[in-house]
């Protein structure tokens, strides 16, 4: 057996550095191993070096903050790994453990050093490893917290859009559902109603069958679908739901589930409905409407051929005074006819655009009623009607236009003279109590049949296509006298048992019950007053010659003398010229409009006292404030009714 | 949150005068523990570790506060104003040092005197100012830090072979030593040496007493002269000590030093 090494040997030829220091780390010992790791003869590290100057410069820092002080307060540290520098100032990593012992009174520090270098290296991929984790880890964590943040916007705005997520899965035939569709039917969460029965239970009883059909055929057919269901909520009404979503197929091309997103659609629902309700409307409103316009085309035409041939008649017959008495009251008949025919089409109008002016006062509604039967008494003698009218003896006053009363009646009476073969009846009934009058008119007519009674108030209502009916009209007096009677703030209703069994209608307005002095017979005064004409001399500015010379014919016919002009400028030159008293001037001319006229001439012949009339084609509040403005004394709507221009012309005063 | 466990505040001993001791980059208060019984007798000792260190609450550690020694100076600030009446000895070392020379420049009131152990303002050479390193070096340091984590913040265990007699130390004491959370000491370390403090020096007109080791590599001498040199009011004494912790392994001639100081000062 050879001789073991001595410890010398064995320390010197440690299979680690084994190193020795004072406690300020000077190198008192260091054997062959730590000297050859380092490239150091063992003489360049005894007592020349501190074992902290082979440290690297964090080495170093470390020996200062824990080395020594661990060293110091705990006597050991283990396991240190620290970097060396070698004398050709490679790194060589090492571990080690350093005591500090008491050794014959002296303190010194003991250390053992190990090559750590594939150590190091595990550690380090162990680092980077672990870096790469951690960095993982905080992707992993922002990706969730935007998921997160994803989910949360998907959610409010599948929220705000009344939206939900439904699946199906095929196999297990389990409907499932996320909290936005229960909070869309209004269920709480643990309300427990996941299982297939139960949502087939919130399914509308006719909604079922088809329900189950288009989902068998999303999963047969395996393509996108959508379909619509109603489902009852919490509160027991139906949700109208669109479903729309996909299959999920299975890598054996089998469907596996379907999944998709439930909309409330109940809102856009009912407006379709109701778009479509106005559509039916609006088209049945239209229809109306043209069948209006081919009615009032053929009411339009229809006088005009008596009155050409009667024109003709007229030529031929030159002399004849008989022939012309006849003509003359046929067309007179026939163009009141027509004006009545505009001018029921213009208060339409004016209502329709709310620019129709009452001049309501206290009347009695009897003269007014009687006035409306005079008026049609040629038309209801014609069919040979039996007329009878039962009514108070005393006056009974309403508030009203007396106009637009004579107006009401004159229509229900015209209505009841046409729609009634000849020789029928025509009653009208007057009673009252404290708070309103009611005149009925009843005829023995073609009656009303009860699908029609609703909307016979309404435009264009007449009962059949205009060309087809032998009494003409254009089907707008009904409606003219439901507004006129609400403009009054009356009622009026309709009655009729049928076909053939006659109509009734009744009008209702309210009655004043206290009158102070009151004109009883305004209206028979209206149209009876003798009027003297002083003669004037007047100027007529027009730009349609035939309306500017007929209009001055008759004015010379009523005994003024007069001077045409066809627009604002030769207008204002005649008013210079022609010096009269009254201007009758139109708005619309060529040049300038009839206010710049009533400008100028007030400018330049301010001291000419004329009195200007403005003639317009509304009688709009706001077209009589600007008249006015300009310098009109009056204002006259289009057609100008003569009478009423008499009228005026006689009460104009003297000077 | 009470000052008392954001910072694992300690008070030792009674006296007239108060005593506040904030140890270095490293470990905790328990660096201390050669020092606290020669004062505990004449003075209110007052013991505690940085946020983030030792016991102190890491979860108070907030890496915007503490992205500068200000953050600490703060704490510090607090921490006399909690548990001082009138102003205090203030002994910091290290980095300590710095933060309390911060503190003093912003409540000069708060503070008596000051003994700067091992005080660095700023590590980085810079024109004539010789901070002893390079900012390569520096960023060295930092480097190893992050990459070796585990050697410079992890448990430091003693050495179980051949253990010596320590029966001053504690069994808990040995297991918390120098030991915090990587992620912390790798932020405090860069902030720490990479901190440039030296237009506080000049400001700080508190009596001071910079104590320099003989042979330091973390701070050296040209240092502790720079700030004696700028300081309105500092002495300086040179232990013969080599290393950055001469209240650890020169505690006499530090106790020594520092009575000197405080019986001309007080």
């Amino acid at each position: 057996m050879s001789q073991l090494p001595d410890f010398t040997f064995c320390y010197d030829h440690a299979a680690c550095g084994l190193v020795i220091t004072d406690i300020d780390g000077t190198i008192r010992r260091a054997n062959a191993t730590f000297a050859k790791w380092l490239g150091f003869q063992q003489s360049e590290l005894v007592d020349a070096k501190k074992i902290q100057e082979l440290f690297t410069v964090g080495g170093r820092f470390f020996h200062h903050t824990h080395w020594a002080p661990l060293l110091q307060m705990q006597g050991s540290v283990s396991e240190v790994q620290i970097d060396l520098r070698s004398r050709d100032d490679k790194i060589i990593p090492m571990l080690v453990n350093a005591s500090r012992i008491s050794h014959d009174g002296t303190i010194i520090d003991q250390m053992a050093f190990f090559i750590v270098d594939d150590r190091k290296k595990f550690e380090q991929e162990l680092v980077a490893a672990r870096k790469k984790l951690e960095a993982s880890f905080d992707s992993l964590r922002e990706t969730q917290n935007q998921l997160q943040r994803n989910q949360n916007m998907l959610n409010l705005a599948m929220h705000s859009a009344k939206m939900a997520g439904w699946s199906f899965n095929v196999e297990s035939e389990r409907v499932e559902w996320n909290n936005e569709l229960q909070s869309l039917l209004g269920f709480d969460e643990d309300s427990g109603w996941l299982s297939k029965e139960s949502f087939y239970n919130l399914l509308h009883p006719e909604d079922k069958d088809s329900f189950r059909q288009q989902l068998r055929h999303a999963i047969k057919s395996q393509t996108n679908y959508t379909l619509e269901c109603r489902l009852k909520n919490s509160q027991e009404h139906w949700v109208e739901m669109e479903i729309s979503g996909y299959a999920v197929i299975t890598q054996h091309g089998e469907t596996q589930s379907i999944y998709g997103i439930c909309m409330d659609v109940s809102e856009r629902k009912a407006r379709l409905r109701e778009l479509a309700a106005l559509n039916t409307k609006l088209s049945s409103s239209d229809h109306r409407k043209n069948e209006f316009l081919a009615t009032l085309s053929h009411e339009l035409r229809n006088p005009l051929a008596p009155i050409r041939n009667v024109l003709e008649i007229m030529r031929i017959k030159e002399n004849d005074a008989t022939v012309w008495k006849k003509s003359r009251i046929l067309i007179d008949r026939h163009v009141s006819h027509m004006s009545r025919l505009i001018e029921d089409l213009m208060d339409i109008s004016r209502i329709s655009h709310n620019r129709i002016n009452l001049r309501k006062q206290a009347i009695d509604i009897l003269p007014a009623l009687h006035c409306a039967v005079d008026e049609t008494k040629p038309l209801i003698d014609a069919q040979s009607h039996q007329l009878s009218i039962n009514e108070a003896k005393a006056p009974i006053y309403v508030n009203a236009d007396s106009t637009r009363i004579v107006q009401i009646f004159s229509n229900l009476l015209t209505n009841a003279a046409k729609y009634t073969p000849a020789g029928g009846t025509i009653d009208i009934t007057v009673s009252q109590n404290r708070e309103q009058v009611t005149v009925s008119v009843e005829d023995s007519g073609i009656g009303i049949p009860a699908e029609e009674l609703e909307n016979i108030f309404t435009m264009f209502s007449q009962l059949s296509p205009a060309l087809e009916r032998a009494q003409g009209g254009l089907g707008i007096g009904l409606a003219l006298v439901h507004h006129l009677v609400t403009l009054h703030e009356g009622e009026i209703e309709v009655s009729s048992e049928g076909h053939n069994k006659g109509c009734k209608f009744t009008v209702k307005l309210p009655v004043i019950r206290r009158v102070g002095a009151l004109d009883a017979n305004s209206l028979q005064d209206e149209k009876s007053k003798a009027i003297k004409l002083p003669q004037r001399r007047i100027l007529v500015i027009e730009d349609n010659q035939d309306t500017a010379q007929s209009l001055a014919e008759l004015l010379e016919y009523a005994g003024h003398i007069t001077c045409t002009a066809f627009d604002g400028t030769s207008g204002i030159m005649q008013a210079k010229e022609f010096k009269p008293e009254v201007i009758l001037s139109d708005i619309g001319l060529p040049d300038i409009s009839g206010y710049e006229v009533a400008e100028t001439v007030r400018k330049q012949l301010a001291h000419a006292n004329i009195y200007l009339i403005a003639i317009t084609g509304w009688g709009q509040k706001k077209d009589k404030q600007l008249a006015k403005a300009s310098g009109f004394n009056r204002h006259i709507t289009k057609p100008v009714d003569f009478a009423e221009l008499k009228q005026i012309l006689a009460e104009l005063p003297d000077d | 949150m009470s000052i008392q466990s954001r910072n694992n505040v300690n008070v030792v001993g009674s006296g007239k005068e108060t005593i506040v001791f904030a140890h270095g980059f490293g470990c905790d208060q328990n660096m201390w523990q050669y020092l606290v019984p020669s004062y505990k007798d004449n003075f209110r000792v007052i013991l505690f570790d940085l946020v983030g260190t030792g016991k102190s609450d890491l979860s108070q550690y907030d890496f915007d506060k503490y992205d500068s020694l200000h953050g600490y100076a703060d704490d510090l600030i607090e921490i006399i104003d909690e548990y001082a009446e009138g102003p205090v000895i203030f002994v910091g070392h290290s980095v300590s040092a710095t933060i309390g020379m911060l503190a003093a420049v912003k409540s000069p009131e708060k503070f008596r005197c000051q003994i700067m152990v091992g005080p660095s303002p700023s590590y980085i050479n810079e024109g004539d100012y010789i901070g002893g390193f390079s900012r390569t070096d520096i960023e060295e340091l930092c480097d190893m830090i992050d990459s070796n984590y585990l050697g410079w913040a992890s448990n430091m265990a003693p050495a179980i072979m051949g253990a010596p007699e320590q029966p001053e130390l504690g069994e808990e004491l040995k297991n918390s030593f120098c030991r915090t959370d990587p992620a912390i000491a790798k932020h405090f370390a860069r902030v720490t040496f990479l901190s440039d403090h030296r237009d506080a020096v000049a400001k700080c007109a508190t009596p001071s007493l910079i104590l320099q080791c003989s042979d330091d590599f973390i701070a050296p001498r040209s240092v502790g002269e720079y700030m004696q040199k700028t300081m309105p009011d500092a002495d300086m004494v040179i232990i013969e000590n080599v290393g950055h912790c001469p209240h650890l392994s020169a505690p006499h001639a530090s106790i020594d030093a520092i009575d000197s100081f405080l019986y001309q000062r007080l």
